[in-house]
């Protein structure tokens, strides 16, 4: 789908130049792939409308002015968690809290037998690190999925999990993943990367699998045949510099394995967290983060927007900087609303069509693996 | 299309139930060639053919390559009629079923229903010839037919499944037996055609003779809709994984990627210049012209005249008569230097309530007075049975500061008034904003068209010596309105396109209680420099589900990430007072925002 660059504008270029960016403009301009102390100096410009011009070139050249969004059904089917992340509000959650659960089967089955009227496609599965449940529970998860939809795509498990699994039932990642593919999974979701430099990673979730060890379990992945998606925790307490540093590390671990289809940015919430004094980032900090990622990520296909943190207004702008796909039409979403988040839980279909038309966009209807579905 | 480029090659299947979708197939477009189910995918394969009426099961033969015309298929939702399970004793007897090599697509569905619903996983399957199933059911010994053989059985036969109705009872679902699927670049008048010739074709099923009407009214089922892709994707999804179908993924043409969009780059080069435009410019500029530009344009001109990176907003906030004391004490608490006076309408208020209002503000609080607009003088005056003119000396008496603030309304009916009105202010010495509310129903071109009435006034004002209007403020009306066009992205190109097409406004204010600040702070780099009045009492304007805050640190916030010094002002802009950063340094480097 890519096809040739466009030039910019007489304006446009005028403007990225008067922005200072011009050396990186002629850069991509030649093709040429981004650095790190490009990527700096991306998220350092106090111009949005020069990223915007820069990134939304990007965008239209791979997708024009499509713009996906798929109907699935979210299920976090456990809030147990053993880890202490500290920007997350089921952080140290055991078994009995007062705001702990976790679903039978039948119950979790439950939830996407509910939408058996439902043109979804998918099912997007991520919990937390239960150290109460037997390894069988999640085979028997996605066989009893699969049992009631065999139509429905399965995206379960971040790799923070699957690393999770792999130590506590003493399996390789391999054989974690061996198990749950014929179990039904397929595909990773992209979560759990957080930020992956050190000096961050430690303060926010100490206790989770590595930025190598995040990064192994998608290499399996990618060469057991599964594509895979990726994410960055942004705006809590890490720097420009480690975010570029993260979007790189993701960037070469593409180039070796060609495996994601999707990097989305996930914004920091601040309520029911450690982090509540921190302010949550700012439209401004948001769309400069998607700008940058669509130009330091040119190996990954897509930038995702998840209007649920976002809300639907800002969600709707990141289309004009480098969003392709919008997360859509979300259902039994609890991470985000324990920390928050002020959005309608839901968002009709007609009415994320309509968003996506106002914006001067194309709506296409995606499958998981990003087929186009149903006529939006 | 160009007669002169070759016709789209067609593979279509006589059957009955096709020819609602093909009898109407334009022959300009398409050259129609008939064959047998198995065969049209054989053409797609073989590149024969372009497009075809494809039975699902042969869209998997090479892994799916094709994709999928949306809109149209040929399907049952119940009782189909014409694919049968059919034999001489009941099914439980049975020891083996015969396949009827004519459909594939039925075969597969039969074995899924058998290995299914019908609970006989056990039973040996074998193919026979097209066309021969009936002949075979015999004894214990059952059979899949198909077409109209199934709809023309011999009396022995007396066991007959309708294997949609058994798909449907299975699964709730529609069955989809035939699409229209073909090469993916195909082109999209291609894909129209074929949509059109089925909207033509389908209501003519009416008028089919007799026999076949029940069929094809009542049985077969046309709609490629949500239901009938939740069908399709069950039965594949069974099929791969019982092995019976081949791998690969469903996919239906995408629409064109790009919309038209003629190119901008004269218009907007002219008016990032500063060029004065014309109507005609700016309904481009807002129809077709590029968010990342239109933005741009409305920043060169912010820049041009306010080379200083600071943004401005006013410590002010709304009040209603009957609220007055309570919401004018908050705002002096909040370090407030003017009340934008409101008079609600479901509360009663006159010229004299008004001025004492005004009186009390100022003695009591020591607050600046401004707000009331057009509509709520020619009230006033009405009200208290005397002219416009002199309503307004009572309220210039009494200490209005600043005039406007209340929407101004777009057309022509609405004009004189508000033109009359706020004449009268200028020649009083108030000023103030110009403002309008997008989504109330104006159309995309009448809110362009108001811009060019306020432009040509100010140009008036302003010649006659008059102070004229301040700034522009729009916001959204939340309104919910399907269509109402007054999207964040609707607002963010109006305030831009107001940045270009005002140039004789000094200000543009980015009023975002119904946007939210993000959108406000984002309208910063397109044209907008001020934030309006912040102590919002957002009784008034409650946002469902938006971001919300009268906080002056976080609106502060807002600002000094973004790149601009905040600057506290007065209503007219006289008096700017730069805020401190409480923490100097860490805005711009850290992400700690």
């Amino acid at each position: 789908m890519v096809t040739d660059l466009p030039a910019l504008s007489p304006l446009a270029t005028r403007h990225v130049d008067a922005a200072g960016l011009g050396e990186i403009r002629a850069r991509l301009d030649a093709g040429e792939r981004l650095s790190f102390d490009d990527g700096v100096k991306l998220f350092l410009t106090p111009d949005l409308s020069a990223l915007a011009a820069l990134a939304n070139r990007e965008r239209e050249r791979r997708w024009g002015d499509i713009t996906f969004f798929n109907r699935n059904v979210h299920v976090n089917a456990t809030n147990v968690c053993e880890a202490t992340c500290i920007f997350c509000s089921f952080s140290r959650l055991k078994t009995g809290d007062a705001a702990a659960y976790t679903m039978s089967l039948d119950e979790a089955v439950g939830r996407v037998k509910a939408l058996r009227g439902e043109l979804i496609t998918e099912v997007h599965i991520v919990n937390g690190l239960n150290p109460d449940l037997p390894w069988s529970y999640y085979l028997d998860l996605l066989r009893g999925i699969k049992a009631e939809r065999p139509d429905l795509h399965i995206k379960a498990f971040t790799a923070v999990e699957i690393h999770y699994f792999a130590e506590k039932y003493a399996m390789t990642y391999h054989e974690v993943l061996r198990q749950l593919i014929d179990a039904g999974l397929g595909s990773l979701p992209g979560g759990g990367a957080e930020i992956f430099h050190p000096r961050a990673r430690k303060k926010l979730c100490d206790d989770k699998v590595d930025a190598e060890g995040w990064i192994e379990v998608h290499r399996v992945a990618h060469e057991l045949g599964l594509r895979s998606n990726c994410t960055m925790l942004f705006g809590s307490i890490e720097t420009i510099e480690e975010r570029v540093d993260h979007m790189l590390r993701l960037r070469a671990l593409q180039d070796e394995t060609g495996g994601f289809q999707t990097f989305i940015p996930l914004r920091f919430h601040h309520e029911n967290n450690r982090l509540e004094r921190l302010r949550e980032p700012t439209a401004f900090d948001s769309l400069r983060t998607y700008a940058v990622s669509r130009l330091l990520l040119d190996n990954i296909d897509h930038i995702k927007a998840y209007w649920v943190m976002l809300g639907v207004e800002l969600a709707q702008l990141t289309l004009g900087w480098g969003v392709d796909d919008i997360d859509g039409t979300v259902r039994e979403e609890r991470i985000y609303h324990m920390a928050g988040a002020r959005t309608p839980q839901t968002l009709g279909r007609a009415d994320l069509v309509q968003l996506i038309r106002d914006a001067g966009r194309v709506p296409v209807e995606r499958d998981t693996l990003y087929h186009v579905v149903a006529e939006a | 299309m160009n007669p002169t480029q070759t016709r789209i090659r067609v593979a279509c299947v006589g059957y009955t139930n096709a020819w609602p979708l093909t009898r109407h197939l334009d022959p300009a477009l398409f050259d129609v060639r008939p064959c047998v189910p198995s065969a049209a995918a054989r053409m797609l394969n073989r590149g024969e053919a372009d497009v075809g009426l494809v039975p699902v099961a042969s869209l998997f033969d090479n892994g799916a390559k094709w994709r999928i015309v949306p809109g149209f298929c040929i399907g049952s939702d119940g009782d189909v009629d014409s694919v049968l399970l059919v034999g001489e004793r009941p099914l439980e007897e049975w020891d083996e079923v015969v396949l009827d090599g004519e459909s594939r697509t039925s075969v597969i569905l039969a074995q899924i229903l058998l290995r299914g619903p019908l609970n006989r996983a056990d039973l040996p399957v074998r193919a026979v010839d097209a066309g021969t199933g009936a002949f075979h059911a015999q004894g214990r010994t059952g059979a899949v037919v198909i077409g109209d053989a199934a709809r023309n059985l011999p009396d022995r036969l007396t066991t007959r499944i309708d294997l949609g109705r058994a798909w449907k009872d299975w699964t709730g679902l529609p069955f989809v037996f035939a699409v229209w699927a073909g090469r993916p670049d195909l082109p999209v008048a291609a894909i129209d055609g074929l949509r059109r010739a089925g909207a033509m074709g389908l209501p003519e099923r009416a008028s089919a003779p007799e026999a076949e009407r029940t069929y094809l009214t009542q049985h077969i089922r046309y709609d490629l809709d949500d239901r009938a892709l939740m069908g399709l994707r069950r039965f594949v999804a069974l099929g791969q994984a019982s092995g019976l179908l081949g791998p690969g993924e469903l996919s239906l043409y995408a629409p064109p990627r790009s919309l038209p969009r003629a190119s901008m780059d004269t218009v907007l080069s002219r008016a990032a210049a500063g060029d004065r435009l014309t109507r005609d410019d700016a309904h481009a500029l807002c129809q077709s012209a590029p968010t990342p530009e239109l933005c741009a344009a409305a920043d060169e001109r912010r820049r041009a005249r306010e080379p200083r990176s600071h943004v401005t907003y006013l410590m002010a906030g709304n009040l209603t008569l009957s609220n007055l004391d309570e919401r004018a004490s908050a705002l002096v608490a909040a370090k407030a230097v003017a009340a934008i006076l409101q008079p609600g309408v479901a509360e009663p208020h006159t010229l004299a309530s008004c001025e004492a209002a005004i009186q009390r503000l100022h003695a009591e609080y020591g607050l600046a007075v401004t707000g009331l607009g057009a509509d709520d003088l020619v009230g006033l005056a009405l009200a208290a049975n005397t002219t416009p003119e002199a309503a307004m000396a009572r309220l210039v008496a009494a200490g209005l500061d600043g005039f406007g603030g209340a929407p101004t309304r777009t057309g022509a009916a609405a004009r004189p008034v508000w033109q009359a009105m706020h004449r009268l202010a200028g020649a009083a010495g108030l000023r103030g904003p110009a403002t309008l509310t997008l989504g109330l129903g104006e159309r995309r071109d009448q809110r362009i068209d108001h811009l060019f009435d306020l432009r040509a006034f100010q140009d008036e004002e302003l010649a006659t010596g008059r102070p004229g209007f301040s700034a522009f403020s729009a916001w959204t009306s939340l309104s919910g309105t399907p269509g109402a066009d007054d999207s964040a992205q609707a607002w963010l190109r109006f305030i831009a396109v107001a940045r270009l097409v005002l140039d004789n406004v000094p200000h543009i204010t980015a009023w975002w209680p119904t946007v939210g600040l993000g959108a406000a702070q984002t309208a910063l780099f397109a044209g907008a420099d001020d934030l309006g009045p912040i102590l919002v009492d957002e009784h008034i304007v409650a946002a469902p589900g938006l971001s919300w805050t009268t906080d002056p640190e976080e609106v502060e916030h807002h600002l000094r990430v973004a790149g601009f010094a905040p600057m506290r002002r007065d209503l007219d802009w006289t008096t700017l007072t730069p805020i401190l950063d409480p923490a100097p340094g860490t805005a711009g480097r850290y992400a700690r925002f």
